[in-house]
């Protein structure tokens, strides 16, 4: 009799560990070994499930186990079914902590992947050599900047090492993670990943500092951390699917919790530290002046933003130093 | 142990910014300090012997302790046992009586406790009362005649008792007044250490011309006096005032104001130097009450050229745990035509960021608050920042700095900080719209 579908133990990554074929129906799933399908689960119970041909059709029915069958989102109990058309996407399950998966000889099967040949390869490496290069380029230019003429050659030298350990490090352990958890290393990803996150950094950083400068917009530069954690946050979702291809949708939201968590706590931590929820005291950017756009003000009008100070100076010091009073710095008396 | 001598280790040649150090560091017990190494001359004995029994060290106590957390030294100045010392040396009781109390001890080791009536935070002197008056008689020591000016050169004798080793005299000249400070202060040609301060300086007749105060640590035998007639006002003022029996934070909050009131008319009075920049008109207060310290950086990796100035009072008010009361002014000019203008908005925007405004801990003030723009004078745009602190204890007397930076050109510039300590709110205005105020272009 020729297979009716085929039952699989799948790993994280998806790949089947172990399958069995299917030549008739019921087919039962359990801890017993008188199953069809034997899982030494502690989690399974002896018979846990059945498949069965229903109405032409496939149902699944849950035995006496007290765990359950999960499919997607759903937990079937005790007696509760499933039911299913064979020629519909192979069914998945957890069962105990046993992934499943469940396909039908009648199956529509999608067609090939390709496997990553040398013309694909080299499209894909294209990218990533023009992001190495543009990221490089603006690193190079911000050592130019940052340093005198005379020690610029020894800086960029130091630039490039201290670049190329960082890459092959940071890149190095996120393969190391991708090829336990995958079998793959896909270094390639991972580089593809930190160059683009490297280049929106920079971006993030330096952008709203201008944009702050030219149009008097103070707060622009203060609060440029959260893009930085939003970058951030989108490279670690990326860096995280290229070991988990099977929850993007979680790693979505961990990654986006990570980035709010991460914005709260600086948030508190600048109120703290300033009593303000921007991370600097005042804007210091400066550009050459050919950047400015907005108009300056008069010194009056100044003045009036600087006496409006006075009420909450006075309301914070009327308040007992108490719990936050630790902070002593005394370059004057001691 | 604290000696309070109040040592002012004011300027070293290269900067003008140094800090005051409130305890004079103890030197080597076993080796002899040139004080105690010089010959005493047969006036200088006869000046101790006369006013030995009016001498007293003057002890600040924990209270219900025996322990002593500061000594200084004080003298008899009334028959009713009134006695003039240091503020400084009577702060820890004066602003936290509930944990301090003060105790005088004469030479002949008798003790006795002590009471503040009066307090002067601007000159450092307080006026005791001893405890046992209503039981005893006191000799006291005569002011000098304020119609006999001390000469340049004349021998003066300053008693107290140096390190808690015992009462001394120590001989040395008077040199005139102390130049460019605030409040006159007389330059004492002579070695005072930890401990004598408060103590009186007497001329060879055995009159006061001055209360020991403070030294230089960083100079030989440069020492300073509070001249006596500010000793001989506080005795008038004081001789019928009660005792303090609560935290002077308000007595010295108001004598703050006083003096802020008078700074800030004399700064803006006393304007700032012409022709301090070739391009721009920087301000440089004049040498009235401030002293300025210049130098110059050239690059020597072929970066970015750098002149300083730094201005600073040398008079500093001495309030408990910090000192205040005074105004610093500095700029700095870049020239960074060999780096071009990309490099050079990268060091400016550096060295703009590297602005601290903590000077003092959070239990004496409150975090600083910032109001920043940019601010147009005819046409010169100035990257402004002005930021506040307000004292806690010190009530209506905030630290205001203003930071500027000049935007005019893409590969030079100017930067420039004013700071004032202990000034009212409308005077930190009035202070910063004279600073700001004063930036225009050269010509």
């Amino acid at each position: 009799m020729g297979a009716l579908a085929v039952i699989e133990t799948v790993d994280r990554d998806g790949q089947a560990r172990h399958a069995v074929i299917v030549r008739r129906w019921p087919l039962r799933v359990g801890r017993a070994l008188d199953n069809h399908l034997v899982l030494s689960d502690s989690y399974v119970a002896a018979h846990h499930f059945h498949v069965e041909a229903a109405d032409g059709g496939l149902q699944l029915t849950v035995d006496e186990t007290d765990n359950g069958v999960q499919i997607g989102r759903r937990r079937l109990r005790s007696g509760e079914q499933h039911r299913w058309a064979p020629d519909e996407a192979p069914l998945e399950m957890i069962v105990g902590r046993t992934r499943l998966r469940l396909r039908c000889a009648v199956e529509v099967l999608p067609a090939e992947l390709p496997l990553a040949g040398l013309a694909t390869r080299s499209r894909r490496w294209v990218p990533s050599l023009v992001a190495a290069c543009v990221l490089l380029a603006a690193l190079l230019f911000i050592t130019f900047l940052d340093t005198d003429p005379d020690a610029l050659g020894r800086a960029s030298a130091g630039l490039l090492l201290a670049a190329l350990a960082t890459t092959a490090l940071w890149c190095g352990l996120w393969a190391m993670l991708s090829k336990t958890f995958t079998r793959q290393a896909r270094f390639g990803w991972h580089l593809r990943v930190f160059l683009f996150a490297g280049i929106a950094g920079l971006a993030v950083d330096h952008v709203p500092s201008l944009l702050a400068f030219a149009l008097s917009w103070s707060w622009l530069s203060s609060f440029d951390f959260i893009a930085l954690y939003a970058v951030a946050a989108l490279a670690l979702y990326y860096h995280l699917l290229g070991v988990d291809l099977t929850r993007p949708r979680f790693l979505r939201i961990g990654a986006a919790a990570g980035a709010a968590f991460a914005m709260a706590l600086t948030l508190w931590s600048n109120v703290q530290r300033n009593e303000r929820f921007g991370e600097e005291l005042y804007m210091s950017h400066l550009y050459a002046p050919v950047f400015r756009l907005a108009p300056a003000v008069s010194l009056d009008r100044y003045l009036e933003g600087v006496a409006a100070l006075q009420s909450r100076l006075d309301e914070k010091a009327k308040l007992v130093a108490g719990g936050d009073a630790t902070e002593g710095r005394d370059g004057d008396s001691d | 142990m604290n000696l309070p001598l109040w040592a002012a280790t004011l300027l070293a040649s290269w900067c003008a910014a140094t800090a005051w150090a409130q305890t004079a560091p103890i030197p080597d017990a076993t080796g002899p300090t040139p004080a105690t190494t010089a010959s005493v001359s047969l006036s200088a004995r006869k000046v101790y012997e006369q006013a030995r029994s009016q001498l007293v060290q003057v002890r600040t106590v924990l209270k219900g302790r025996a322990s002593q957390t500061s000594v200084g030294s004080g003298f008899f100045v009334s028959n009713d046992g009134l006695i003039v010392s240091n503020f400084h040396v009577v702060s820890e009781a004066a602003l936290t009586p509930d944990r301090h109390d003060l105790v005088y001890v004469t030479a002949d080791g008798r003790e006795a406790p002590v009471r503040i009536l009066q307090i002067d935070v601007l000159h450092d002197l307080a006026l005791l009362k001893a405890g046992d008056a209503q039981t005893r008689s006191f000799d006291a020591l005569r002011f000098r005649d304020e119609a006999r000016p001390l000469a340049q050169g004349e021998r003066i004798y300053s008693l107290g008792n140096p390190l808690d080793v015992g009462f001394a005299v120590t001989e040395g000249n008077y040199n005139g007044m102390v130049q460019r400070s605030f409040y006159p202060q007389i330059f004492f040609g002579g070695a005072l250490s930890g401990g004598m301060s408060g103590g009186p300086a007497l001329d060879q007749e055995g009159h006061v011309v001055g209360v020991n105060v403070a030294r230089r640590v960083d100079g030989e035998q440069v020492s300073f006096l509070v001249p006596a007639t500010f000793a001989a006002a506080l005795l008038q003022r004081g001789r019928a005032a009660r005792p303090l029996e609560t935290p002077a934070h308000a007595v010295v909050s108001e004598q703050l104001k006083v003096h802020q009131e008078l700074l800030t008319e004399r700064f803006i009075q006393q304007g700032f130097k012409p022709a301090t920049h070739v391009r721009y008109l920087v301000p440089v207060p004049v040498d009235g009450f401030m002293r300025c310290w210049g130098s110059s950086e050239p690059s020597r990796a072929g970066g970015m050229d750098l002149e300083r100035s730094d201005c600073v009072m040398d008079t500093r008010i001495f309030v408990g745990e910090f000192n205040t009361g005074t105004i610093a002014v500095r700029h700095e000019s870049y020239d960074a035509k060999k780096l071009g203008a990309l490099r050079f908005a990268a060091r400016h925007s550096a060295s703009f960021r590297n602005e601290s405004f903590g000077r003092l801990g959070l239990q004496h003030q409150t975090k600083p608050m910032c109001h920043d723009d940019f601010v147009d004078r005819a046409g010169l745009t100035l990257r402004t920042v002005t930021c506040l602190r307000a004292y806690r204890k010190l009530s209506a007397l905030y630290d205001v700095s203003v930071v500027v930076a000049t935007l005019d050109q893409a590969d030079a510039g100017v930067q420039g900080r004013f700071d004032a300590q202990g000034v009212s709110f409308e005077n930190a205005l009035k202070l910063a719209r004279h600073y700001i105020g004063s930036y225009a272009w050269a010509h």
